[in-house]
């Protein structure tokens, strides 16, 4: 299946690459299809907390692309109360099959560090995002303490 | 095709084709395979996956090789390869140099041509039993043959590293075939061919592919100064330190591998009937065996054990244990009566075969009966259980030495499966004195068959004898024939003083070897020496051909004697008398004093009186011989073999033989058992078949008459 295969290969890459924003990857043997993350932002009002996030890869990926969903619950413009994510690049108008797992976290975790109220997903955060910076990270620095998992130490 | 690495879709991740090497669909220039390609088009949104932009018709660029080019890319590919491989080859010249060793192969010295066979190695009885074989590789040149004689060496790759430990702490040193074993970790040399950095093509290739660890790997320097050997004690005392704090053991000195070796000089003969539990012979096996076991068992090892008859493989060491518990019981309080158990089991089983011989149609009840004769004895061990230790102890190991000191170092080198077992058992020295000097000289090299089965579990095959009922093995015949004849002539000669000498130790022993099961059998066997033809199919697998061997009109009057002679011989014998046929000189100075020693347990009592009953049976045997090499080779296998079987079939022969005037004793504690027998037989014992119990008089009434008719 090409799908294994290639995401195989990419798990591979994206453990070696070790990164420190996208951490403690799971993937189950039985099923390559399912993987799981930890978010851990760098940025405020989201650098208190890390958040759990299962990436899911269709049988026909690369053809198609995957979906992510946040399994932690985040105080987020573009990722609703479910955890859905309106991410561009792997919406299916946009998606390339050309696109490598590791260039979607990496535009995930700006999603996350870099909000897009213009396309939201809960329009009341967007537009706390964008009259009133100061309350929106105040209450997502909040909610972030109150909800996220605990950041890995290291 | 043309960079370093062999390219690959960026989407499937599928190395390209040559053909795809210069296929770029889209004018973005983004390749892919044309797999992908023409899925995009057909399945998918047709748009190029790193652009978007639509797929062109055709491809944007894409000019198929030429010959010439095919041809210059493969010569420029054959060319790369041949450079990787020099490389390669450079950097692993040092390697050509190294030995690898494996903890998983055990490199054993000194076997016999007997044994020196891959099938016969992978048994159950020998190399099979310490853990799952993966290879058994024999090298038959005689190069590390040293002062033993010509000996084979062998490759036993096991499965599990652990597996082979065991194995090697259990083998060497045991002496077999008048060879002493020695047996190590193996080492592997790198193969050429990735010394050459080129793929080995060889299917199954034993030589290593890869590198090995650099703790394990020795140059022949380093091999000279012993260096993998420190290695391989390191391995071995590791191993066994943690198999003493598995079990809560304190080690003792003696458990330690080196002492071991050092034993190992010594002519010792071990008998350790050992721990089954602690070699660790997977259940799985046994019970494999079980089935198959008559055949293969007997085959490979003959005639060691012929009054273990009844039991089966799978429980052997439950079994064992619980044997030996009620045999030890029953020998405590009646030692003669053991003995004259296994003489009539003997009988019986003559007898059986008898019948079956002319009822070859009975096979499928052996094979099922052997299987419900187990299952009794379990049943039956209740009494013994508590004792275990102790009766297992003596029974199982009895170890015939030169020096009691050196018995101890042998031991101390089985000591440590015994830890395990919680068996080992000290025991055996103590019946070291009883065995004279003189008598160990002789019997040296049936010590040394003892010390094989002790090393590999073996000490109670009666159990297996089941096994036996199954198959007939064509080469247990023959090498019970050879064994025979060769053990005759010792047997005549010195059945009187090893029926002296032994007379103790065959007590005890009896009583481990036989199980209760066995004694009830033994005990009607001689009371009805033809009855019971069911049970006769069940226990004699290989005896049929015995059976038929015997029919013969020159053999009547004999046959029942010869018959139980040749049963117990076949069974408990068998595998002595192989390895005495194949080592005749050997085999003839042993034959009489080890039987006691040797096995163990089973008949002692009955050696004994076998013995005697031998010296009697001789004469006969001589005539017996001529007429019938498988008479003969019973008569000898008794003799000569020295082992638990002889007895039980000398026993047999005397009880026969002098039924009535001499073996007085012995009858007495038969009628006594006798009663026990016809209450007892159902559930207790192993011998009779389900159906033998039911039927118990009709059955020893036909029996008695075919085995009448016959002779």
């Amino acid at each position: 299946m090409a799908a294994t295969r290639r995401l195989q290969k990419e798990l591979g890459d994206l453990r070696k690459a070790d990164l420190k924003t996208f951490r403690n990857i799971i993937v189950d043997e039985s099923n390559i299809l399912k993987w799981e993350g930890l978010i851990v932002p760098d940025q405020v009002p989201f650098n208190k907390g890390a958040f759990k996030v299962e990436i899911n890869f269709p049988a026909e990926y690369p053809f198609k692309p995957p979906k992510v969903t946040f399994k932690t619950k985040i105080y987020h413009p573009n990722i609703d109360e479910k955890g859905q994510v309106c991410l561009p690049i792997i919406s299916p108008e946009h998606w390339k099959p050309a696109t490598k797992t590791d260039q979607v976290i990496q535009s995930l975790i700006a999603l996350v560090q870099e909000p897009e109220p213009g396309h939201p997903l809960r329009p009341d955060l967007a537009e706390e995002f964008t009259r009133d910076k100061k309350k929106f990270f105040k209450n997502a620095d909040e909610y972030t303490k109150k909800h996220s998992e605990k950041r890995p130490t290291d | 095709m043309a960079g370093e690495e062999q390219v690959e879709c960026p989407l499937c991740m599928e190395p390209l084709e040559i053909d795809d090497v210069n296929f770029f669909p889209c004018t973005c220039g983004y390749q892919i395979c044309r797999f992908c390609w023409h899925r995009i088009r057909t399945d998918e949104n047709g748009l190029c996956p790193a652009c978007r932009k639509n797929y062109p018709e055709d491809p944007a660029e894409f000019k198929p090789l030429t010959e010439d080019e095919l041809s210059r890319i493969k010569k420029e590919r054959k060319q790369k390869d041949l450079q990787r491989k020099q490389k390669a080859a450079e950097n692993r010249k040092h390697l050509a140099n190294v030995r690898v060793v494996q903890k998983n192969l055990v490199f054993v010295v000194g076997l016999s041509k007997k044994l020196a066979e891959t099938e016969t190695l992978k048994k159950q009885e020998y190399f099979g039993k310490f853990g799952k074989i993966h290879k058994v590789v024999i090298n038959q040149s005689t190069s590390y043959a040293g002062a033993q004689g010509p000996s084979a060496s062998a490759y036993v790759t096991y499965n599990k590293a652990e597996d082979a430990l065991k194995a090697i702490l259990a083998v060497n040193n045991v002496h077999i075939d008048g060879r002493t074993l020695k047996a190590s970790l193996g080492t592997t040399k790198y193969c050429s061919h990735f010394l050459k950095g080129s793929q080995c093509q060889k299917q199954d290739c034993m030589y290593l592919h890869d590198f090995g660890e650099e703790a394990a790997s020795f140059t022949k320097e380093e091999m000279q100064l012993g260096k993998h050997q420190e290695y391989e004690q390191k391995l071995l005392e590791n191993y066994m330190n943690m198999q003493n704090s598995a079990n809560n053991h304190v080690i003792t000195t003696g458990s330690k591998p080196i002492p071991t070796r050092k034993k190992e000089t010594s002519p010792l003969t071990v008998t350790t009937s050992s721990s089954p539990e602690s070699q660790g012979t997977p259940p799985s096996i046994m019970s494999n065996h079980s089935p198959n076991s008559p055949s293969s068992n007997k085959d490979a090892w003959p005639s060691l054990q012929p009054g273990s008859k009844p039991n089966n493989k799978p429980t052997r060491t439950d079994q064992h244990n619980k044997l030996n518990n009620k045999i030890r019981t029953k020998s405590e309080e009646d030692t003669d009566h053991s003995s004259q158990i296994t003489d009539r089991f003997n009988g019986t089983s003559n007898t059986i075969n008898r019948t079956t011989d002319p009822q070859q149609s009975n096979t499928t009840h052996r094979t099922t009966d052997p299987q419900h004769i187990s299952p009794p004895q379990q049943t039956k061990p209740p009494s013994s259980q508590p004792r275990i230790v102790n009766s297992g102890v003596p029974g199982v190991k009895t170890v015939v030495f030169d020096n009691p000191a050196q018995s101890l170092s042998l031991f101390s080198g089985n000591v440590f499966y015994g830890n395990r077992n919680q068996k080992i058992p000290v025991p055996t020295q103590t019946e070291v004195p009883d065995i004279p000097t003189t008598e160990i000289s002789e019997s040296i090299q049936v010590s040394s068959c003892t010390d094989w089965q002790a090393a590999f579990g073996f000490t109670s095959k009666s159990r297996e004898s089941q096994d036996d009922d199954l198959g007939f093995d064509p080469w247990d015949e023959s090498s019970k024939g050879l064994a025979d004849l060769l053990e005759k002539e010792n047997v005549t000669t010195n059945i009187h003083q090893q029926n002296n000498t032994h007379n103790q130790k065959y007590d005890q022993r009896p009583s481990q070897n036989l199980p209760p099961g066995f004694t009830l059998s033994h005990i009607q066997n001689q009371q009805r020496p033809v009855q019971h033809p069911a049970f006769l199919q069940n226990e004699l697998v290989g005896s049929r051909m015995m059976g038929f061997l015997q029919q013969n009109p020159s053999m009547m009057s004999n046959r029942r004697e010869q018959t139980n002679l040749q049963h117990p011989e076949s069974y408990n014998k068998d595998w002595q008398d192989g390895l005495r046929a194949l080592l005749p000189n050997i085999n003839i100075s042993f034959g009489a004093p080890p039987p006691g020693s040797a096995n163990s347990q089973k008949s002692s009592q009955n050696n004994h009186k076998s013995r005697r009953c031998l010296s009697k049976n001789s004469y006969f045997d001589g005539p017996r011989t001529i007429f019938d090499p498988a008479i003969l080779s019973s008569g000898k296998y008794s003799d000569g073999s020295m082992t638990d079987c002889p007895p039980h079939w000398l026993k047999s022969i005397t009880q026969l033989t002098e039924l009535e005037g001499q073996s007085q004793n012995h009858r007495l504690p038969f009628v006594q058992q006798f009663p026990i027998r016809n209450s007892g037989w159902p559930t207790q014992t192993q011998n009779p078949p389900p159906g033998f119990q039911t039927r118990p008089p009709t059955q020893h009434s036909e029996p008695h008459k075919i085995s009448e008719g016959l002779q």
